[in-house]
């Protein structure tokens, strides 16, 4: 006759004990089944035999021997903490949680501001640039037009200094020398005024060759005299390329 | 210590307290090392595969699922070491599964009552006898639940077969044992 409960019932809570979740009154049923049952009682004589067993292993495990498991522990977690700084398992306690959460916060916030700082900079540097590329385009712009004026001015013939720039820095000059820079003008250009050709003219030596004289004197100077009729009015008197001319004496005369 | 206060340090543990970790160490490892000792027979060996398991805690911990017992885990991790152990000491476990362990336990002292010490060694002298007369299955089956406090579906899975049929192959086991040391004591 077993009271209350069955043998495999008494089974079931026997394991119920080793897991320790048997509650007080199964325990008692428990009891109770054992008293009735020679074989339970074995069964349940059997499992404090073990327990006890195990317990008694337990106690005889030397102190020193489990004191010495943690620092074991300690050290291999330092270990592995400084070797792998980042890892989940080596996670601080949460006790470091709201201070790390501040320190991040701080450094958000200062690196939000240098951020802001720099953009701040970056922004005015970038006006600054903006206002130096349109001055410089307006600089260029007007250097353009300049160089359009200087070329204009050079298709009016010798009405500015540029002609005076381009005689040789020598004290003598060849008539070739002369001869090439009135090529290189307009040929429309003028180069003598009336008056400056009638000085000319009235300059001639007397040494001067009759054929020379001749030609001179069929010049028409009332319009004064161009830079093409300069040219071939030497070509027309076959004067030597290689006679030289005082560069200042050119000056002079094409100033007047 | 509680299963209850076992959960809440283990929590703790998990969400990186290591004063909890500590505690748990502290308070676990006797009975730890008292287990690698069944496996390995030795104590400074239980101790280093201890150390090694609280290693691997350390590392796996969030692994564990606070809805299950956080000492049937720990347990677990543990046997798993120490047969890690066993395996690469090239011990074959497989083919005397628990004797040694249970002669280990037999040459344990209790509190130093000599007649009890005495009622109990021989009491494990014919547990050790009744074991032999189980067959290969049911004395594996009662080593590793019984002895070993395994967790049974854990060794349903690890012998290959299914958890029902542990439970009834334990069962004639437990009962198995009990009819033997009933005659047995009946005997003398």
């Amino acid at each position: 006759m077993k009271k209350g409960i069955d043998c495999d019932v008494f089974h079931d809570q026997l394991d119920a004990l080793k897991e320790g979740s048997l509650s007080e009154e199964g325990l008692e049923q428990l009891r109770l089944h054992a008293d009735a049952c020679s074989e339970c009682a074995m069964s349940l004589k059997l499992h404090e035999h073990l327990a006890s067993a195990l317990t008694n292993l337990e106690a005889a495990v030397p102190d020193e021997l489990v004191a010495s498991v943690w620092p074991g522990v300690e050290a291999e977690v330092n270990v592995k903490r400084s070797e792998h700084p980042g890892d989940r398992s080596v996670r601080r306690g949460r006790s470091w949680l709201v201070p790390t959460l501040a320190a991040a916060t701080l450094l958000l916030g200062v690196a939000t501001g240098l951020l802001y700082k720099e953009l701040t900079r970056v922004q005015a540097r970038e006006r600054v640039l903006a206002q130096t590329v349109t001055a410089q385009q307006s600089w260029l712009a007007e250097l353009d037009q300049r160089t359009s004026a200087n070329a204009t001015a050079l298709e009016a013939g010798l009405s500015g200094p540029g002609w005076a720039r381009a005689l040789p820095r020598r004290e003598q000059m060849t008539i070739a020398e002369l001869s090439d820079l009135l090529r290189r003008m307009p040929a429309r250009a003028t180069v003598l005024t009336t008056s400056q050709a009638e000085t000319l003219l009235g300059a001639i030596p007397v040494w001067t060759p009759p054929g020379w004289r001749n030609a001179i004197g069929e010049i028409d100077i009332r319009d004064g005299v161009r830079a093409g009729e300069l040219v071939e009015i030497l070509d027309t008197l076959g004067v030597d390329p290689e006679m030289t001319l005082r560069t200042s004496r050119v000056l002079d005369l094409f100033r007047g | 210590m509680g299963n209850n206060d076992l959960r809440e340090l283990a929590i703790a543990c998990r969400d990186g307290d290591r004063r909890s970790f500590e505690t748990l160490v502290h308070s676990e490892s006797r009975a730890l090392i008292a287990l690698a000792y069944r496996y390995t027979g030795d104590w400074e060996v239980a101790r280093d595969l201890t150390q090694d398991m609280w290693m691997r805690v350390h590392e796996r911990i969030h692994r564990w699922d606070p809805a299950r017992s956080f000492r049937a885990w720990l347990l677990a991790v543990h046997r798993n070491g120490c047969l890690d152990h066993l395996r690469r000491a090239w011990v074959r476990y497989e083919a005397t599964p628990g004797e040694e362990a249970i002669e280990r336990l037999r040459l344990v002292s209790g509190d130093g009552n000599p007649e009890e010490e005495l009622v109990r060694r021989e009491f494990h002298e014919r547990l050790l006898a009744a074991l032999g007369e189980l067959s290969e299955s049911q004395r594996q089956v009662f080593v590793r639940v019984d002895l070993e406090q395994n967790n049974q579906k854990e060794v349903a899975r690890a012998l290959g077969i299914k958890y029902t049929t542990l439970r009834t192959t334990l069962h004639f086991a437990r009962k198995r044992l009990a009819t033997l040391l009933r005659c047995m004591e009946e005997a003398l």
